[in-house]
C-alpha cells in the first residue's frame, strides 16, 4: 500500500500487439505516475444549480414506499427485506434491506452502492455487523428496470449528449433517494447513515455523499464514472470503452457528450462532499484508471479524507487487504461514536 | 476430498439433453453492431436458439484479416450481464481473437420469455434434476459451441471455453471440439460438503428437501465430467481442494491458486492463453504493462 503521495509505481506502457491502429497508440507512450496526472474535466458554472434543482424535484414525489419480508433470504439472525420506492420520473426502485433480528435502540445504517455489471446482493454481512443495511438497485438494475431499461452495455451512453434524460441524472437519484426511505424508518438511526461500494458503486458513494448531507461517513473503491473524458482515453476496456464504441461512430457529437458527462462527473461532486471519507484504489486498475481516482480524490472537499493507493492490484482495488480497513472505519464512524 | 455421489443415471440424463440439441436446429440470425466493431474487428448480435426450444443470444466478434482466428467462448454466467468482452480485458484482444460471448436463458438479452433473478435463478426449478434451469443453462453452452463451429473463421485447433466456474469443464466434456479450457470448480462442485448461498436459504425454508436438492446439484459437478475432458486446463483454485477434480481431468491440467489480485491473476491467465495457442505476446490492458 502507497499512502498518499508516494505512488511510486510508473507506468511504462510498451508495444505488445501489431494490432493497435492510431488511435489506439496513447496505450503505448510513457505514462506519468497516477497522482500527478491531470483531469481534463471541468465543472459547469451551474453544476450546484443543475443538481440543488433535481434534489428539489424528488423531494416533491412521495416515496411510496413497500417493505415486504422475504423469508427465503431471512437467517436466524438477519431479517431481510424486499423494499420498493418511487424516484424521479415515476421510475420504481427497488432494494434489499437487511436488519440484524437482535437489536436495541436505533441502528446505523450502511447502504452499499452496486457496480456497474453487479446485481445489486444482500447485504447480510453488514448487518451481520450490527448495522440497518440497504443494497439499492438504480433504474436499469433487474427488479428496477420495468420502465427503464437501456441494457448493458448501453445504459452508459444512453441519451449521453442530453443531460437533462441522461441515465445517471435518474440513476444518481435513485441512489440518494435511498436516505429518504432509511429516514422514513423508526428503527434508523438518521445522524448514523453510511455508504460504501465499488467501481460503479465506488461512483455512487461519492455522488450521494455530495448530494446528501444527512451521509455521515462514506468509503468509495474503484471509484468509476469519475473522469469520463480522461478515462476513455486512458483505457480501452469495457465500461468506458462503451463511450470509445459511441464516439468513433459519431465522433461530431464528442462535444456534446463532454459537456454531458461534465454534469456527472464525480471529480464535480467531490468539493459538495464535506464527511469523513475513504478512497482506495488499485495502481493496477484495468477498468476504472487509478488516475482518476486521485483526481476525484484530490477535489473532496471534507477535511478528513484519506486515500488508499494498492500497489499489485487491479479493479479489485486492494480488497484484500483493504476489507478489514473498511471495516474499522465505519465501526469507528457510526458504532463507537 | 469430493464427497458428492455421482447419479447411476448421469450418462443417460446428459445423453438426453444432446438429443434434444441435436433435434433443435441452431437456426441462427447475425445482425451486424457497428458500435460494437472497430478498426480491427467486426462485431454480430447472434440470436440462435437452444434446447426448449429457447432463443438465445451472444456477441460475436471477428477479427479483420484473413482467418481462421484461435476462438475464445466466454459462455454464460451466473449473473444477469453479457458484455462483448469482459469488463477489463483489452478490446484489441478482439483483433487477435474471435471471441463469442454469449447469454444463456434468463439473461439480459436471452430474457424472454424467462427473465431470471439474481437471486433467484440458482434455485430455480432446483426441486428435480428434470426441470433445474441449470438443465436448460449449461446446454446452451453446449450450443454456444455448436454455433462456433458453423464459422468458417473459428480455428478448430484452438478453440477455448473460459469462465470463472465449472460450465467449461462440462463443455469440454460433451464437446470435444473445444481445445482448451479456463474454470475453477464453481458453485456445484463437491455439493455434499457445501451447496451456494442462494441454496443454502433455499435448504433453510425446505429442509425436508435436501436429498432431492442435492441430487439435482450433483448433476452438475464439474468431477463427473472431468472423465470426459480432454482439453487442455487452466484451473482455478485452492489446490487442495481442487485436487479431487484436477485429477480427474483427462487433460493436461494447470491448477493456479488466485492471488486475491485481479490484476495479478489477469496478467497470469493472458500469458497461459497465449502460450497455449503460440502467441508470443500477449494483449493486456494499459494499466497491466
Amino acid at each position: 500500500m502507497n499512502p498518499v503521495g508516494q505512488d511510486s509505481h510508473l507506468y511504462f506502457g510498451k508495444v505488445t500487439n501489431d494490432i493497435l491502429d492510431k488511435e489506439n497508440r496513447m496505450s503505448q507512450t510513457e505514462r506519468i505516475p497516477s497522482d500527478q496526472y491531470r483531469t481534463v474535466v471541468t465543472r459547469p458554472a451551474d453544476f450546484d444549480a443543475f443538481w440543488d434543482d433535481l434534489l428539489a424535484q424528488s423531494a416533491e414525489i412521495p416515496l411510496n414506499a413497500t417493505v415486504e419480508l422475504v423469508p427465503l433470504r431471512c437467517t436466524p439472525e438477519i431479517e431481510v427485506y424486499d423494499v420498493h420506492y418511487d424516484s424521479l420520473d415515476g421510475v420504481r426502485i427497488s432494494g434489499w434491506y437487511a436488519l440484524p433480528r437482535e437489536r436495541s435502540g436505533k441502528l446505523p445504517t450502511i447502504i452499499q452502492m452496486p457496480g456497474y455489471l453487479q446485481d445489486p446482493p444482500i447485504p447480510r454481512a453488514w448487518a451481520q455487523d450490527g448495522y440497518a443495511a440497504f443494497s439499492t438497485a438504480p433504474r436499469g438494475k433487474i427488479r428496477s428496470n420495468q420502465q427503464f431499461n437501456p441494457g448493458y452495455p448501453g445504459l452508459l451512453t444512453h441519451n449521453m449528449v442530453d443531460r437533462n434524460t441522461y441515465t445517471y441524472r435518474g440513476f444518481y437519484i435513485d441512489a440518494a433517494r435511498t436516505i429518504d426511505f432509511l429516514l422514513s424508518r423508526d428503527e434508523i438511526d438518521g445522524e448514523r447513515i453510511g455508504v460504501t461500494g465499488s467501481s460503479q458503486g465506488g461512483g455512487l458513494t461519492i455522488s450521494t455523499a455530495a448530494l446528501r448531507p444527512e451521509i455521515r461517513v462514506a468509503a468509495a473503491g474503484a471509484p468509476y464514472l469519475c473522469g469520463y473524458m480522461d478515462s476513455v482515453e486512458l483505457t480501452h476496456t469495457y465500461p468506458y470503452q462503451e463511450i470509445r464504441d459511441y464516439l468513433r461512430l459519431y465522433p461530431d457529437r464528442r462535444e456534446a457528450v463532454r459537456d454531458t458527462l461534465a454534469y456527472f462527473d464525480g471529480i464535480n461532486f467531490g468539493p459538495r462532499i464535506t464527511c469523513p471519507i475513504m478512497v482506495y484504489i488499485g495502481l493496477q486498475d484495468n477498468v476504472c484508471p487509478p488516475e482518476t481516482g486521485y483526481a476525484v480524490f484530490n477535489t473532496i472537499a471534507s477535511e478528513n479524507k484519506q486515500i488508499y493507493s494498492y500497489d499489485g492490484h487491479g479493479h479489485d482495488a486492494g480488497a484484500v487487504h483493504h476489507g478489514a480497513i473498511l471495516k474499522d472505519f465505519f465501526k469507528n464512524h457510526l458504532q463507537d461514536c | 476430498m469430493a464427497n458428492t455421489s455421482r447419479p447411476e443415471d448421469f450418462d443417460a440424463y446428459w445423453q438426453q439433453v444432446c438429443r434434444e440439441l441435436e433435434a433443435t436446429p441452431i437456426a441462427a440470425e447475425e445482425e451486424h453492431l457497428p458500435i460494437r466493431s472497430t478498426e480491427f474487428c467486426e462485431c454480430y448480435a447472434v440470436r440462435f436458439t437452444g434446447i426448449g426450444p429457447y432463443r438465445l443470444f451472444g456477441y460475436l466478434s471477428i477479427p479483420h484479416g484473413d482467418g481462421p482466428f484461435p476462438t475464445l467462448l466466454l459462455g454464460p454466467a451466473y449473473r444477469s450481464v453479457v458484455d462483448p468482452l469482459p469488463q477489463g480485458d483489452a478490446n484489441e484482444k478482439r483483433g487477435r481473437f474471435l471471441v463469442f460471448s454469449t447469454a444463456g436463458r434468463g439473461q439480459r438479452n436471452a430474457d424472454k420469455p424467462y427473465a431470471g433473478l439474481f437471486p433467484g435463478m440458482m434455485t430455480e426449478g432446483i426441486d428435480s434434476p428434470e426441470t433445474s434451469i441449470f438443465r436448460g443453462f449449461a446446454a446452451d453452452w453446449l450450443r454456444a459451441v455448436d454455433y462456433l463451429l458453423t464459422r468458417p473463421e473459428v480455428d478448430r485447433s484452438r478453440l477455448a471455453a473460459i469462465k470463472q466456474e465449472g460450465m467449461p469443464i462440462l463443455t469440454a466434456a460433451l464437446r470435444p471440439e473445444v481445445t482448451h479450457v479456463v474454470a475453477s470448480p464453481g458453485d456445484f462442485y463437491n455439493t455434499g460438503d457445501h451447496v451456494p448461498g442462494e441454496v443454502e436459504d433455499y435448504l433453510r425454508l425446505y429442509p425436508e428437501k435436501e436429498a432431492q436438492v442435492k441430487r439435482t446439484l450433483s448433476y452438475f459437478d464439474p468431477l463427473f465430467f472431468a472423465p470426459n475432458a480432454r482439453a487442455r486446463t487452466l484451473l482455478w483454485g485452492n489446490p487442495e481442494m481442487v485436487a479431487p477434480l484436477a485429477e480427474a481431468l483427462v487433460g493436461e491440467t494447470d491448477v493456479q491458486q488466485s492471488e486475491r489480485s485481479s490484476y495479478k491473476d489477469g496478467l497470469f491467465q493472458e500469458r497461459w492463453i497465449a502460450d497455449q495457442f503460440s502467441f508470443e505476446e500477449i494483449i493486456i490492458p494499459a494499466h497491466w504493462q
